[in-house]
């Protein structure tokens, strides 16, 4: 998986607890849909859910009840986020995971299909000629190197 | 509430309220540990903002159906200057104030506290936990609040888009009235439980 965990911290691994992580979320999430509601900018809102959500997955067991709540969590707030290489990379390590029960594996994939068709229908020329993979790349490497880097990558 | 009696030098002793009739609001944060203390806060100030502006003082009795049975409560809520009211959004004031007082009593009736709060899509807001015989439950819990008017359809509404929430034991709903004031806790039809 790309970028989804850049920076270890002996801290946040000894004592970040499930019970920490979950108020953490709580909190994120009701600061998101405050966000939502008041019609501001959301994206980094919800990459900080997706990116809390992963984590209380990464220490809870996909066949808990809550363990699937957070996987279904890290992949949708992500897709909020925009962010749909993380969704990907997501749904890829938690589908392939020992134990994942097939109701959440298809969810999981509903839920890339869902936005892809959003993508599809918002940009149908790029979705036409390319995956959402490589369309979202290439909108990355816009948004970083600008036009003039886009066409030196080309 | 207890019953007064009559002191010795003939006078009625003062009427105390007992611990299991009232709900205090400003112990929200005790009564859920999980809770962000900043998002507690300020619910507790949107839900005594809402009570306020329906005329309602702390001490107020608020009339509760607890999967069918009737109950009261006495309300009590740190007071809220009324012209912070405009820092608010109305909606928000109702929404969140409702979470705060169905949070608390859903922990003063069933003994539920919150585990996390779910996204929009679980159809639900909250996650909330409780042990019956050792045997630890989860509860996906819809709330939602009324600031005018009766909270049946509101009851109904939201009861419909719990049943859709999945991975849980059981599925509630907590709808507040601000009005006179009353609240509603129901489990989806099949699913009722006493704890």
């Amino acid at each position: 998986m790309r970028n989804l965990r850049p920076h270890s911290n002996p801290w946040r691994d000894k004592f970040m607890t499930v019970d920490t992580l979950h108020t953490l979320v709580s909190g994120a999430i009701w600061r998101a849909e405050q966000l939502d509601d008041l019609g501001l900018d959301t994206l980094s809102a919800w990459c900080d859910v997706s990116r809390l959500e992963e984590e209380i997955a990464k220490n809870l067991p996909v066949k808990e009840a809550e363990g699937c709540i957070a996987r279904r969590g890290a992949v949708r707030a992500a897709l909020k986020a925009q962010d749909y290489i993380r969704a990907h990379d997501l749904v890829k390590g938690y589908i392939t995971e020992p134990n994942a029960p097939a109701s959440l594996c298809t969810e999981l994939n509903n839920m890339m299909k869902v936005d892809t068709n959003g993508l599809a229908e918002e940009f149908p020329f790029a979705m036409k000629h390319h995956n959402p993979n490589e369309f979202q790349t290439e909108v990355n490497w816009f948004q970083e190197a600008g036009p003039f880097g886009l066409a030196v990558g080309v | 509430m207890k019953k007064s009696k009559s002191s010795s030098n003939g006078q009625p002793k003062p009427q105390f309220l007992t611990g299991s009739e009232v709900i205090d609001l400003s112990r929200l944060c005790d009564m859920h540990p999980r809770l962000p203390v900043d998002m507690a806060v300020l619910m507790v100030m949107r839900a005594s903002l809402g009570l306020q502006r329906n005329k309602h003082t702390p001490g107020i009795t608020i009339q509760l159906t607890n999967n069918r049975a009737a109950l009261s409560h006495v309300l009590i809520w740190p007071q809220t200057d009324d012209k912070i009211a405009v820092q608010h959004d109305y909606n928000r004031i109702t929404e969140d104030g409702a979470e705060a007082i169905a949070l608390a009593m859903a922990h003063k009736n069933r003994v539920w506290r919150v585990v996390r709060r779910m996204q929009r899509e679980e159809h639900a807001d909250w996650l909330m936990e409780y042990t019956d015989n050792g045997v630890r439950k989860l509860v996906a819990f819809e709330l939602s609040g009324v600031d005018k008017g009766s909270i049946v359809s509101r009851v109904n509404e939201k009861l419909g888009q719990v049943a859709e929430s999945v991975y849980v034991n059981y599925r509630w709903v907590g709808v507040v009235g601000f009005e006179k004031p009353e609240a509603t806790l129901q489990s989806v039809e099949g699913q009722i439980h006493d704890s």
